[in-house]
């Protein structure tokens, strides 16, 4: 049963990401990463991380996919400009080269089954947070850094021109 | 139930204070980098508006000399290790980039607090951006793991996608950052996808785990393994402007604000290629032959391209630009020669080019004015009457730059082409050296300019902060170019932690 799951949701997904790359409309694009995300969700699932299953459905399918879905809308459906003729030949040339790497490196790997790991432990919340707090600490507040000075950097750029000469005008009085 | 859960956790979770605090000693120069830049987040929300530009480059400026303290303690105590579960590690390589990372932001912070005040910029901002770049930079230098390698790579790419396009009002900066984002993504998903088959070869992504795992596997002719080194490598082409990966580098010198500019020429360079030599040198020994083929046409490519280029630029940003496409090419040479007496040039020039490059750049900041910047060569006439000891100076750096004895420039190229030499790759040799050739007709353009008589110029803007910048840079261009065996021996020892083949 958790075979055929996998199975379909594996099929679901990568259909998934073909939409994603091939739709003409952004918004399409959108929805199709939203499958993406919710078929990754469900292996989540058949791999007993209830708590991934959870945050991957809440944070990527709900709140990251609906900011994505507004920015999409509110700029507008955006007509593509036509691909140079060239683009084409070029690109399914690197596809080919890139397809047969692939096929050959699927031929030479040896693959294995998933460890068997105590599943009354794995992928629960505490299993993710002392995964978080002991081995993975560094990444992990890395990324937390990484996060912050993105955040301030889209803050600085989005702010509206006039309020910088507002500010200039005041630091001027001021001096 | 809560005794229940915990009764079932596996008994390796337990983290002790005593670990936690060694740990941290290990990265206290990256850690006290970090926490500056979370005061200065603060103090830029607490202080009165026309203080806080100030008050925070001073922070800046005092944090990053206690990081720098740190790191030249722990420098002379040379019992660095991995921290934090290998992901991490306090080696004399990793300190000797610390050491670098710090003097260059304290530089960089300098020049960029009377720019950002002549142009009317807000300052804080761009000093949490520097101070962010400057925590990426470090930690590509510690990083002993794929995944710290990615994070490190990514904060210092965020950080100069927006500081490029800080001038926001000017398309020219708009574009650069607009530019810089789209070829940096690219180059990211390149490192990662290579990351991933990497990964996927060895089952980890802790560098000497990777080293070890491959040693054994017998992986001459493994697809995997050679498609994840071809990402790598174009990823890696990428940051360090390696020609035919290099064609976003003059477009982006030019848009971005100066200090900028010479924050990444030196700065962005250096990371990477203590990422390549963290990755392909320590990680993937296994693979010389593929990388070293690699990154030698890239560099072969590079000399030759960056320096016909830079002959007929008009614009001094332009031209050192390109000048520093080819720089990276001499610089390769190094990795490609790999050895203690190959990674030891590497770390000696990547130093010394911190102050003969950088400084080049902090000279063009006396042109500024709040218009905009003044970067043609035509700008720098008479330069030399006007303010004799900025001549001087700027003289000292495109010397250094074109490789003229005896400064820091022509040591950091004799080490690099002897080690090359020695290694075997004569070809490369002659080709930087005929390139080396080349490029002094260019940098000596530079000081024809400078050197012209007109007196009458426009004003110069000349200010303490960068002209003592400049004044360091050029003093250690040549006191390294006097003494040149106080760095090298200093990049000997930091190449030590990296296994040799």
């Amino acid at each position: 049963m958790a075979a055929v799951i996998f199975w379909v949701m594996a099929v679901v997904a990568v259909l998934g990401g073909i939409g994603v790359v091939a739709s003409r409309q952004p918004i399409r694009s959108v929805l199709s990463l939203v499958v993406v995300m919710l078929a990754l969700a469900v292996e989540f699932l058949i791999l007993s991380a209830q708590f991934l299953f959870a945050v991957q459905i809440i944070v990527y399918a709900g709140a990251v996919m609906v900011l994505f879905l507004f920015v999409v809308a509110l700029l507008g459906p955006m007509k593509e400009r036509r691909q140079l003729r060239f683009q084409w030949g070029l690109a399914l040339l690197v596809a080919l080269v890139f397809g047969g790497f692939l096929y050959s490196m699927l031929g030479s790997v040896p693959f294995r089954a998933p460890q068997r790991t105590a599943l009354s432990v794995f992928g629960t919340v505490q299993d993710i947070a002392y995964g978080l707090f002991t081995k993975y600490l560094y990444p992990f507040e890395l990324t937390s850094v990484l996060l912050l000075v993105a955040a301030i950097g889209a803050i600085y750029l989005s702010r509206g021109g006039h309020g910088i000469q507002a500010r200039r005008e005041e630091d001027d009085r001021r001096a | 139930m809560t005794a229940v859960l915990l009764a079932s956790l596996p008994a390796h979770v337990s983290y002790p204070f005593s670990q936690a605090l060694s740990d941290l000693t290990q990265i206290a120069p990256i850690a006290w980098v970090t926490l500056t830049l979370l005061l200065c987040v603060l103090a830029d929300l607490i202080l009165p508006r026309h203080r806080r530009g100030t008050a925070v480059a001073s922070m800046a400026v005092a944090g990053l000399v206690v990081s720098l303290g740190f790191a030249v303690w722990f420098w002379y105590r040379g019992d660095g290790h991995g921290a934090y579960a290998g992901y991490v590690t306090g080696d004399r390589f990793a300190v000797f980039f610390e050491m670098l990372f710090a003097v260059l932001g304290i530089l960089v912070v300098l020049v960029s607090h009377a720019y950002l005040r002549r142009r009317g910029m807000l300052e804080s901002e761009f000093h949490v951006l520097t101070l962010a770049g400057i925590v990426g930079m470090m930690t590509l230098g510690a990083a002993t793991s794929l995944v710290t390698v990615f994070l490190g790579l990514e904060l210092l790419s965020v950080a100069f996608y927006v500081t490029c396009g800080f001038a926001r009002e000017e398309t020219t900066a708009q574009e650069a950052a607009a530019k810089y984002l789209l070829v940096g993504g690219f180059a990211s998903a390149f490192v990662l996808y290579g990351m991933a088959l990497v990964y996927g070869a060895a089952g980890s992504t802790l560098l000497p785990v990777i080293s070890q795992r491959l040693a054994h596997a017998g992986v001459l002719g493994n697809p995997l393994l050679s498609l994840g080194v071809i990402l790598l490598g174009v990823g890696f082409a990428f940051k360090v402007s390696g020609v035919p990966f290099h064609q976003w580098t003059p477009d982006v010198y030019q848009g971005a604000p100066l200090p900028v500019t010479a924050f990444m020429s030196v700065g962005t360079k250096a990371a990477a290629f203590a990422m390549i030599i963290r990755v392909f040198v320590q990680a993937l020994p296994s693979m010389t032959v593929e990388w070293q083929v690699l990154l030698a046409v890239v560099s072969a490519a590079s000399m030759i391209v960056g320096n016909l280029m830079a002959i007929v630029q008009t614009s001094v940003k332009r031209l050192l630009a390109y000048s520093g496409i080819a720089q990276a090419g001499y610089v390769l040479i190094g990795v490609v020669a790999g050895g203690r007496a190959g990674l030891g040039a590497v770390l000696f020039y990547l130093f010394a080019y911190l102050f003969f490059n950088f400084g080049a750049f902090a000279i063009l900041t006396v042109l500024v004015r709040p218009d905009g910047e003044h970067d043609d060569l035509g700008d720098l006439d008479g330069l030399g009457y006007r303010h004799p000891v900025l001549g001087v100076m700027m003289s000292i750096f495109m010397l250094s730059l074109a490789g003229f004895p005896p400064l820091a420039g022509f040591f950091g190229k004799f080490f690099l082409f002897s080690a090359g030499i020695a290694a075997g790759w004569t070809w490369l040799v002659v080709i930087a050296v005929l390139a080396s050739v080349v490029s002094v007709s260019y940098y000596l353009r530079v000081l024809l300019h400078v050197w012209t008589p007109e007196t009458a110029g426009k004003r110069l803007f000349v200010r303490a902060g960068p002209v003592a910048a400049v004044a360091v840079s050029a003093v250690l261009a040549v006191l390294f170019g006097i003494y040149p065996a106080l760095l090298y021996g200093a990049g000997l020892f930091g190449a030590a932690p990296i296994p040799g083949r």
